[in-house]
């Protein structure tokens, strides 16, 4: 028997863990909808959980440690841009590189600044404050609306994104330009311009992920992305290149993570790294197609232009 | 469009062409394929640049460098293969290519809708809107494609190839909105090699052969008969050389039925067979079931309906060598290997005997005349007539029995076109050979050029529409094998009968 | 990066390694370290003494050769297998598993009892994204990278409840018996018999594309899949099948070689990502075998040297880390430029195949 009180502790913590994984899944979606498939986010989101440490730190602002957060992940994916549209190599192995770089290269300016012992570095801490009226509603106030700013963050994101994906030029543009780059450009669009943009907000909204990581904790610690840049990954698959399905499916991570607290909390000995591998088994079976097949954007990981022209 | 030339590598594809359309007209351009039919509109529609040659666009001397700026010259292109994403709707795709007449970010959705009313009362143009651009027939497809090029607005409308995907019925429908649309002051310009649509539905003609303007005409002015003849050339006698003796049935095709997806069918109740000793020549316009049939007789793939009997030795030359017959970064002996390795003679159970099969390599290179540094250069280094030579020898060699070849002397030169026809007349036991019979095997060669096979085939047929006739050899000419290539079986029926009958009065 | 001419292979490793150095060199002295003490503590570290050299570098290139290798054959054949640090896992799992329900049988026995139950567990690990490409057209990319987390989640489990030691203190499993850990090949050092099995699974590997038929196929088909279908005339489903278990079984070998050789036990967090950065020192060695023998000792030293580095220059280990992306990064721009020098006629296909998440 559970209370009513520790579910809304749990939805309220499931939301809470899922923000990251949101935020990082919806810039990885529009990167994925222009046809690149960035496996470096995670990269993306260490430099960005570093670069809010460091600004939040100097100067105890939360909101500048989000912008350089987002500023730092953007980086990344800037060079990993570079190499994938200016060079055209290949996207996965330069993924796998952008991510190596950013866990390598985070952790060695961490010991630098602040020693190899890792002496615990304290931020200002992002606040959950109460939505007026919303927060005060029974059960779903708790739950949603007596969070931190990064979660009424997304709650605006989805909505904005699933416009902007569905009802403007620009986001047919950018869906064409994943599907098939070659009827986009014969209808003057350019390829390379658009998945550049792609590949920079989701490198940007990535670095916030990673910045919401550190700040809500308040501390950074080395990789701790954990993995989440991965994750991210299959929550996109899982949510079908669709912000509405990206946030529920972000949520349903969040809520596996937040069972192996529940169960500490309550002494129970349920096995919670089992629930930890279950959205990563639903995923794969989202791929074999069991629920409808999830279909990618034809052109994905495929380089543009295909020949020298 | 005046004295345009294009050249591609080392080939004219273009040699000052000069070229006229009015508003108001329906004018056909026809040509056999190669002829240069598509280069010259790919040119107006600013896909490729010519070489040298002048443009005048309603009455402006311009060059368009790039699509876009032959779209704001008035210039739309319905292209053969469709431009369209498969995985958005109709109004997406549309709204897509209509992008320069939007205002806001707002998606024009409203706008694009009202505009398809128009072009519905107007036209007799009816698409469903909101259905995915996948789920729609070939036929349909080309209406959004159509729809989508009118959308911007051009003056000049140009279809590349537009009937060769469609059944009658969308075949007149489309004839007919040629015509609204030619009334409606635009200028209409069709590609085809259906001459029956040109008499049909056009105004004027142009014939294009070897990169070159042949003749300039108004349907009423000719008949089938004299632009089949302007477009594929005088007979130049019949040179059969006919095999001595026919052996066994080494391959044999009985009501063979290949589907393509949406219930479309690419070959159609093909029967075929062919002997040791015998030369089969199928005949035909490019996209007619050629690829299926080559794989049916390579044993690549099996037949959706019938039975195909084939040997075990069959030798393949696939018509895009270089994506299906050979791997650049690999060597000329590597790529040799890559059919011969199963050879007995190159490996001792699991293991390559790579010595064996470099000595191999090394004679087939000598008696092939491969021009390279040795066996172990790579084909990608190589030029292009080279690179043939390198598949030409592993399949002639490894086609003890069958060789199924597709274009087999595209791209090379005479000397090496001599070569190979040599090396087939060894294959076949013909000549010099024609006394090792008991290696005598068939070739059944698959090609668009029409000499090729009127020299060489002992029999005849011409693949149109996935459907095999065989042409009677004593009444194979180049006239009526290559209507028959242009036109179907319908002419061809005909005239059989009619002559048929003639003979009996 | 396939088998281009081994001159340019070459130009292409040295060009990577001398980029990595300088970029290297200017981030350290940006960051106030003098470079050439960095250097001289990573070779000291590494190769400094014997001791080291064996005992910390060539026990470090173990599993990073293994990987390495499980990705060059995957790469080399044209699939894209992200997912050697889980089918690591697997083959760790498989290891101890085995390795501590086995009795006191001799080591001959069930040493390679050990290691082929390893093998099987990895090459079952890459087989279900083999049958999910092969059956249902789904790209290896996600599923490879799934399939890591998994297992990582299920080693977490394992080392918790039903493998975890007796005692029930910490998160991981017990020893497993002396009969199944490897011998030593230098007494004295830590220098085990694995790495005397990834020399001779290199060679194996060099032996088996080059001069077997079934390699040379798995070689055509990375090469191009529709030549090997049209012109081989060979079934490619069953070559993909057979590429994703041999990079799966040479994964898995690593984690079971990792247990038995060194850790005698399962933890979480036993690989520190090597299946990722097998991806680097397969591409460094050009997806050639015999050249990922020696990018993995290199990628050894860089991680065996990195705690002298520490300890006597002052520089941060997680540097090593960063400079293992910087040689990929290298590699990459060095191969790209070096071709657009030379102009290659081919345009280089390293993603024969879609994949499409």
């Amino acid at each position: 028997m559970v209370e009513s009180f520790s579910l809304v502790v749990f939805f309220g913590a499931a939301i809470r863990l899922a923000v990251p994984l949101a935020l990082a899944a919806l810039g990885e979606s529009i990167t994925e909808r222009s046809g690149v498939l960035n496996i470096g986010i995670e990269g993306s989101m260490i430099a960005g959980a570093l670069c809010a440490a460091l600004a939040a730190l100097k100067w105890s602002s939360i909101l500048l440690g989000m912008v350089f957060g987002a500023l730092g992940g953007g980086l990344v994916a800037l060079v990993f841009a570079i190499f994938v549209l200016g060079l055209n190599t290949d996207q996965i192995i330069t993924g796998t590189a952008t991510t190596l770089a950013g866990l390598g290269f985070t952790g060695a300016l961490y010991q630098a600044r602040f020693g190899m012992t890792g002496s615990v570095i304290t931020l200002p801490v992002l606040r959950s404050f109460e939505v007026p009226i919303l927060g005060d509603l029974p059960i779903l106030g708790p739950i949603f609306f007596q969070q931190s700013v990064t979660v009424y963050l997304v709650y605006l994101l989805i909505p904005t994104l699933w416009y902007l994906l569905f009802n403007t030029s620009w986001g047919l543009e950018l869906r064409s330009v994943g599907e098939s780059p070659e009827v986009a450009e014969e209808a003057g669009i350019r390829v390379l311009l658009v998945r550049f943009i792609a590949i920079v907000s989701g490198g940007l909204m990535a670095g916030l992920a990673g910045a919401h990581l550190a700040l809500d904790s308040g501390t950074f610690i080395e990789n701790m992305s954990g993995g989440r840049g991965f994750i991210a990954i299959a929550v996109v698959v899982l949510g079908r290149w669709n912000p509405v399905w990206i946030a529920i499916a972000a949520v349903f991570f969040g809520a596996a993570s937040a069972l192996q607290f529940v169960f500490q909390s309550l002494g129970s000995n349920l096995p919670f790294p089992l629930f930890l591998m279950l959205p990563y088994l639903l995923t794969l079976i989202a791929l074999s197609g069991w629920f409808g097949r999830a279909k990618a954007p034809a052109a994905l990981t495929l380089p543009w232009p295909t020949k020298g022209r | 469009m005046g004295k345009i030339c294009k050249t591609f590598e080392e080939k004219q594809a273009l040699d000052g062409v000069d070229f006229q359309a009015f508003p108001g007209e329906v004018h056909a351009l026809i040509g056999e394929n190669g002829a240069g039919k598509s280069t010259l509109m790919r040119i107006l529609s600013g896909l490729i640049l010519p070489d040298s040659g002048s443009m005048v666009v309603e009455g402006q001397k311009t060059r368009f460098a790039l699509p876009r700026d032959a779209r704001q010259a008035g210039v739309g292109m319905v292209h053969q293969e469709f431009l369209l994403v498969p995985a958005q709707t109709v109004l997406e795709n549309l709204c897509l290519g209509n992008r320069f007449a939007r205002t806001g970010a707002r998606l024009p959705r409203d706008h694009v809708r009202r505009k398809l009313k128009d072009y519905r009362e107007k036209t007799g143009l009816v698409v469903e809107e909101d259905i995915l651009v996948e789920d729609l027939s070939v036929g349909e497809r080309q209406k959004v494609e159509i729809l989508k090029v009118l959308l911007r607005g051009p003056e000049i409308l140009i279809f590349d190839e537009p009937t060769s995907v469609l059944a009658p019925k969308e075949i007149s429908d489309l004839m007919s909105l040629f015509r609204i649309l030619a009334t409606d002051g635009k200028t209409v310009i069709f590609i085809t090699h259906k001459l029956n649509e040109v008499m049909v539905s056009s105004d004027r003609v142009t014939v294009l052969k070897q990169g070159r303007v042949v003749c300039r005409t108004v349907p009423e002015e000719t008949d089938i008969e004299t632009l089949s003849e302007v477009m594929v050339g005088k007979d130049l006698g019949k040179r059969f050389r006919k095999a001595e003796s026919r052996g066994g049935v080494i391959a044999e095709l009985t009501s063979v039925h290949v589907f393509g997806g949406e219930k479309e069918k690419k070959l159609v109740d093909v029967n075929l067979v062919v002997r040791s000793g015998e030369m089969v020549g199928i005949a035909g316009i490019e996209g007619n079931g050629q690829q299926e049939l080559a794989e049916i007789l390579s044993a690549l793939r099996l037949p959706d309906i019938g039975t195909a009997i084939l040997p075990e030795e069959i030798g393949f030359i696939p018509d895009d060598r270089l994506e299906q017959a050979l791997i650049g970064h690999f060597s000329i002996l590597e790529n040799i290997a890559l059919g011969l390795i199963n050879n007995s003679y190159c490996r001792l159970g699991p293991l390559v005997l790579w010595g064996k099969v470099a000595e191999y390599v090394q004679d087939l290179i000598l008696s092939f005349g491969i021009k390279s540094e040795g066996p172990h250069e790579k084909v990608g280094d190589l030029s292009g007539g080279n690179q043939q030579k390198v598949v030409l020898a592993r399949e002639l060699e490894r086609s003890k029995q069958l060789l199924v070849a597709r274009n087999p002397t595209q791209g090379l030169d005479v000397k090496a076109s001599k070569f190979f026809y040599q090396q087939m007349s060894k294959l076949l036991g013909r000549g010099l050979w024609s006394n090792v019979a008991d290696r005598r095997g068939g070739v059944v060669l698959i090609s668009s050029d029409l000499d090729e096979i009127l020299t060489f085939a002992d029999e005849i047929y011409v693949l149109y529409n996935g459907e095999l006739m065989q042409v009677p050899t004593e009444l194979a000419s180049r006239e009526l094998v290559g209507r028959l290539m242009l036109t179907g079986k319908t002419e061809f029926g005909g005239l059989a009968m009619a002559e048929g009958s003639g003979n009996e009065r | 990066m396939k088998d281009s001419s081994p001159w340019l292979a070459l130009l292409v490793s040295l060009m990577a390694v001398l980029l990595t150095a300088f970029l290297t060199a200017t981030a350290l002295m940006l960051g106030g370290f003098s470079p050439v003490v960095a250097l001289q503590a990573l070779i000291e570290g590494s190769m400094g003494s014997i001791d080291n050299f064996l005992g910390v570098t060539l026990v470090r290139a173990v599993p990073l050769i293994l990987t390495g290798l499980a990705v060059a054959v995957a790469f080399k054949s044209g699939v894209w297998n992200i997912g050697a640090e889980g089918q690591f896992y697997a083959g760790a799992i498989a290891a101890v598993w085995v390795g501590l329900s086995l009795g006191d049988y001799p080591s001959f026995f069930s040493i390679p009892a050990v290691f082929l139950a390893a093998a099987l567990a990895g090459s079952f690990w890459a087989f279900i994204p083999a049958l999910m490409r092969i059956r249902l057209g789904v790209g290896e990319v996600v599923t490879t990278i799934l399939m890591n987390f998994v297992a990582i989640h299920l080693v977490s489990y394992l080392v918790r409840w039903p493998l975890q030691e007796e005692r029930g203190v910490f998160p991981n499993t017990d020893l497993i018996v002396e009969s199944v850990r490897l011998p030593k090949i230098i007494v004295g050092t830590g220098l085990h018999l694995g790495f005397l099995v990834a020399v001779m699974l290199t060679l194996g590997l060099a032996g088996f594309f080059n001069h077997t038929v079934l390699g040379f196929n798995l070689r055509s088909l990375g090469g191009s899949q529709e030549a090997t279908r049209v012109s081989g005339r060979l079934n490619i489903s069953s070559l993909l099948v057979v590429t994703f278990l041999l990079s799966g079984c040479l994964a898995g070998l690593a984690g079971g070689i990792e247990i038995t050789g060194r850790t005698f036990a399962l933890y979480e967090g036993l690989s520190p990502g090597w299946g990722y950065t097998a991806i680097a020192v397969a591409l460094l060695a050009n997806l050639n075998f015999k050249a990922v023998l020696l990018t993995g000792i290199f990628f050894g030293a860089l991680e065996g040297g990195s705690g002298a580095m520490q300890r006597e220059a002052g520089i941060p280990a997680a540097w090593v880390s960063g400079i293992e992306a910087l040689v990929l990064l290298s590699v990459l721009a060095s191969d790209r430029l070096f071709r657009r020098l030379l102009g290659s006629k081919w345009q280089l296909k390293l993603r024969e195949s879609g994949s499409d998440g």
